[in-house]
C-alpha cells in the first residue's frame, strides 16, 4: 500500500553510501599518442547521483495540485526524467573523465573530445562510453650536462658609448637657414612637382624634406641624398623613381613617375656638442653622468643579449638531440594559432591581403614547422624541469607578473587578476619553470666564451637572417628587455620569424617593413617593431 | 443523450490530496461530466482504467467568482468523482 508514498523514497536519498564502486577504466591505443579511454560507470553511482538531483528537485520544485517540496518522486521522475537524466549524464561524465585519467596515468594534453550527446543514460545496468584523448609524447633526454654552449663576450667600449652619444646628438640636432648649399643631413624645404605617363600632375608645396633616403608622397625616394647635396635655393633637382605596388593610389602602382623638387631653402643641420649642456637639455648633470648612464644601460642590453644567444643555444640543443612525434591535434591547434598571428601580423603591417592570401601555402607551411618546434621545446623543458626537480613558487610568479605589468605599463594586480580569470596564470608558471629549466642547464653547460669578432662573421656566414641581431642590439632597450622575459618558445617564435620575414617579403611587405623603420626611429629595424606589434596577442 | 465513456471522465485529479488517497485508501478522484451519474462514472473508470469500482462518490464543485475590474464573471461549475477501487486494483496517474 505504502509503495506511492514519498517516505520509502526520500529514506533512500539519505543512505548515500560512502563507498560507490569505482568506475571502470580502459585505455587502448589509438593511433600515434593516442588513445582511447572507455569509462564504465557503475550503477551504483548511477543512481546516486540520480538521487542526489532528484533530491534537490523535491525540495524546490512546484508542480501544480502540490505543496513546495511535497510532489511525490515518481511525479517527478516522469516530469522531469529527460532533462534530470541529462544533467547527471554530463555529471558523471564531467566527474568520471577527470578521475579516469588519472587512473591510467595518462599525461593528456588539451581536453578529450567528448560528444556528450551521444552517450545515452541507461535505464538500468552500468553506463559505459569512452572518449580519445591526446597523450604527451614519451621520450628520452640526452645529456644535460655539458651542453656546449659559446659565451660571447662583449663588453661596454667607449667607441660604443660614442655611437650612442652619435646617435643621440643625430637626434638632437637643430636647424638653422643657410645659403650654402645642401649636404647630407642638412633640412631643404621644396615644392615638388610628380609627373609621369598615365599619371595625373600633382604638385606639393613646402615639403620639409631631409637630404637623405625618404620619400615624397609615399614614392621611397632612394638617389634623394646624393642629387640633392650641393644645391642651394632656387635650384631644382629632378627624380626618377618607381611607384610600389603597395602605394595606396592605384593608378600610381608600379609605375615610374618623374619628380621634379625646387629648393626653396636649406637649413644648415648643427649637431651640439656632448657636454654638460648637452647633457642638462636631455636630463643629466653632467656629460659624465650621461656616459656612465649609457654605459649601464648598454651594460644590462648586452647582458641580456648574451644570456639569450646562449639560452638559443641550448635550446637548438636540445631541439637537435631529441627524436619524439607530436601528437597530431595538439599540432595542428598550434600550428592553427601561429598562422593566427603571423596573418594577423602581416596585415597589420600593411601587406595587402591578396598577397597574404596568395603565399598562404608558404605561410602554413612555415607555421607548422614552428609549430613543432616550439611544442617539442616546450615538452622538452617540462621533462627537464621534472627531472632537474625545478620548482616555481608563488614569489617568483608575482615577480615575473611585476616585470610584465611594468612592460605594459599596467598595474600588477590587476594583471594578475586578469591572468587569473582568463586562466593564464597557469601558463605564467609554466614559461617560468621553463626558463628555469633552462638557466639550469645553462649553469650545467660547458660554455667556451667567444670573441665578438668571431660571433659576428660567423653570423654573417650563416646566413642574412642573423644580421638582424647585430642591428638589432642597439635598439631599444624595453625591447632587449621583453624578450629575455619572454617565453622560451617564443623566443624561438622570434628567431623563426625573422626567417620567415625575410622569405615572405617578397615585395610588399619588405617595402612596408623598411618604411616602418625609416619612419620610426633610426635605431629599430621593422624587427623589433614587430616584437612590440606582437606582444600584447601573445597573451590573448 | 447518452454520454459516451470518454466524455464522462475529463481528467484525472492529480493532486496532493488526491495521491494521498490514493495511497492510503485506493481511491482516485476525476473530474467528470457534470450530469454524468455514478453509474456512468463507475462503467467509465472500469472499461477506461480496466479496474474494480467498489464505490463512487461525487459533488458538485460550484465556480469560483471571478472580477475583471467592474465585470463581475464565475469559473464554471464542475463534478469531482472519489473512485475507490478494489484492493487488488490500482492505477497509476503519473
Amino acid at each position: 500500500m505504502a509503495e506511492d508514498t514519498q517516505q520509502p523514497e526520500s529514506g533512500e536519498q539519505d543512505d548515500q553510501t560512502p563507498s560507490l564502486p569505482e568506475n571502470r577504466v580502459d585505455v587502448e591505443d589509438a593511433g600515434t599518442l593516442k588513445k582511447k579511454v572507455t569509462v564504465t560507470v557503475p550503477r551504483e553511482r548511477i543512481d546516486a547521483k540520480l538521487d542526489e538531483v532528484f533530491g534537490e528537485l523535491h525540495q524546490s520544485v512546484q508542480v501544480p495540485g502540490f505543496r513546495v517540496g511535497h510532489a511525490p518522486r515518481r511525479l517527478l521522475e516522469k516530469r522531469f526524467g529527460n532533462e534530470v537524466g541529462e544533467d547527471v549524464r554530463n555529471a558523471l561524465v564531467g566527474e568520471s573523465v577527470g578521475g579516469a585519467i588519472e587512473q591510467a596515468e595518462l599525461k593528456t594534453l588539451g581536453e578529450p573530445d567528448i560528444d556528450l550527446d551521444a552517450i545515452e543514460l541507461p535505464e538500468e545496468g552500468d553506463m559505459s562510453f569512452s572518449f580519445e584523448v591526446e597523450v604527451a609524447p614519451e621520450f628520452e633526454l640526452p645529456e644535460l650536462e655539458g651542453i656546449p654552449v659559446e659565451k660571447p663576450v662583449m663588453e661596454v667600449t667607449d667607441e660604443r658609448i660614442d655611437e650612442q652619444l652619435e646617435q643621440m646628438r643625430q637626434s638632437q640636432a637643430s636647424y638653422e637657414a643657410a645659403e650654402a648649399p645642401a649636404e647630407k643631413g642638412d633640412a631643404v624645404t621644396v615644392d615638388a612637382v610628380i609627373s609621369g605617363e598615365g599619371v595625373e600632375e600633382l604638385k606639393r608645396d613646402d615639403l620639409e624634406l631631409r637630404v637623405a633616403a625618404g620619400q615624397v608622397e609615399g614614392i621611397p625616394l632612394l638617389e634623394l641624398p646624393d642629387k640633392m647635396e650641393g644645391k642651394a635655393a632656387g635650384d631644382t633637382v629632378e627624380l626618377t623613381a618607381k611607384v610600389p605596388e603597395s602605394h595606396p593610389n592605384e593608378d600610381w602602382q608600379g609605375k615610374e613617375v618623374n619628380i621634379a623638387l625646387t629648393v626653396k631653402q636649406v637649413r644648415k643641420r648643427s649637431l651640439p656638442e656632448v657636454d654638460d649642456a648637452f647633457a642638462q637639455s636631455i636630463g643629466f648633470d653632467t656629460a659624465g653622468e650621461l656616459r656612465d648612464y649609457i654605459a649601464s644601460g648598454m651594460e644590462s642590453r648586452l647582458q641580456d643579449e648574451v644570456q639569450r644567444h646562449m639560452r638559443n643555444q641550448v635550446c637548438e640543443y636540445l631541439l637537435e638531440n631529441t627524436d619524439f612525434e607530436l601528437p597530431e591535434g595538439v599540432a595542428k591547434r598550434h600550428s592553427a594559432r601561429v598562422l593566427q598571428r603571423r596573418y594577423v601580423d602581416l596585415l597589420y603591417r600593411g601587406v595587402p591581403r591578396e598577397q597574404v592570401d596568395e603565399n598562404m601555402a608558404q605561410l602554413q607551411a612555415e607555421a607548422d614547422k614552428q609549430a613543432e618546434s616550439d611544442l617539442k621545446l616546450s615538452f622538452i623543458l617540462s621533462k627537464v624541469a621534472e627531472q632537474e626537480g625545478v620548482e616555481v613558487d608563488e614569489a617568483e610568479i608575482n615577480a615575473h607578473i611585476a616585470q610584465m605589468a611594468a612592460s605594459y605599463g599596467r598595474r600588477p594586480e590587476r594583471l594578475r587578476q586578469e591572468l587569473e580569470s582568463e586562466g593564464n596564470l597557469e601558463q605564467v608558471a609554466v614559461t617560468i619553470k621553463e626558463e628555469k629549466a633552462l638557466d639550469k642547464l645553462l649553469d650545467e653547460a660547458k660554455v667556451t666564451e667567444v670573441s665578438e669578432e668571431e660571433l659576428r662573421k660567423r653570423q654573417e656566414e650563416s646566413s642574412e637572417q642573423d644580421q638582424d641581431t647585430d642591428d638589432k642590439k642597439p635598439a631599444g632597450k624595453k625591447a632587449a628587455k621583453k624578450s629575455a622575459g619572454k617565453d622560451t618558445s617564443e623566443k624561438a617564435d622570434e628567431a623563426a620569424e625573422g626567417k620567415k620575414a625575410k622569405k615572405t617579403a617578397s615585395g610588399g611587405a619588405k617595402k612596408a617593413a623598411k618604411k616602418t623603420s625609416q619612419k620610426s626611429s633610426k635605431k629599430s629595424t621593422g624587427k623589433s617593431d614587430k616584437k612590440d606589434d606582437e606582444k600584447p596577442d601573445d597573451k590573448g | 443523450m447518452k454520454l459516451q465513456t470518454y466524455e464522462v471522465v475529463i481528467r484525472p485529479l492529480v493532486t496532493e490530496k488526491s495521491t494521498h488517497q490514493a495511497g492510503v485508501q485506493n481511491c482516485y478522484a476525476f473530474e467528470v461530466h457534470p450530469e454524468a451519474n455514478k453509474a456512468q462514472i463507475r462503467n467509465a473508470v472500469e472499461k477506461i482504467y480496466d479496474v474494480k469500482v467498489l464505490d463512487v462518490r461525487t459533488s458538485l464543485r460550484r465556480g469560483k467568482p471571478r472580477r475583471t475590474r467592474f465585470v463581475q464573471s464565475r469559473t464554471k461549475h464542475w463534478k469531482k468523482a472519489v473512485v475507490e477501487l478494489h484492493p487488488d486494483y490500482r492505477i497509476d496517474l503519473f
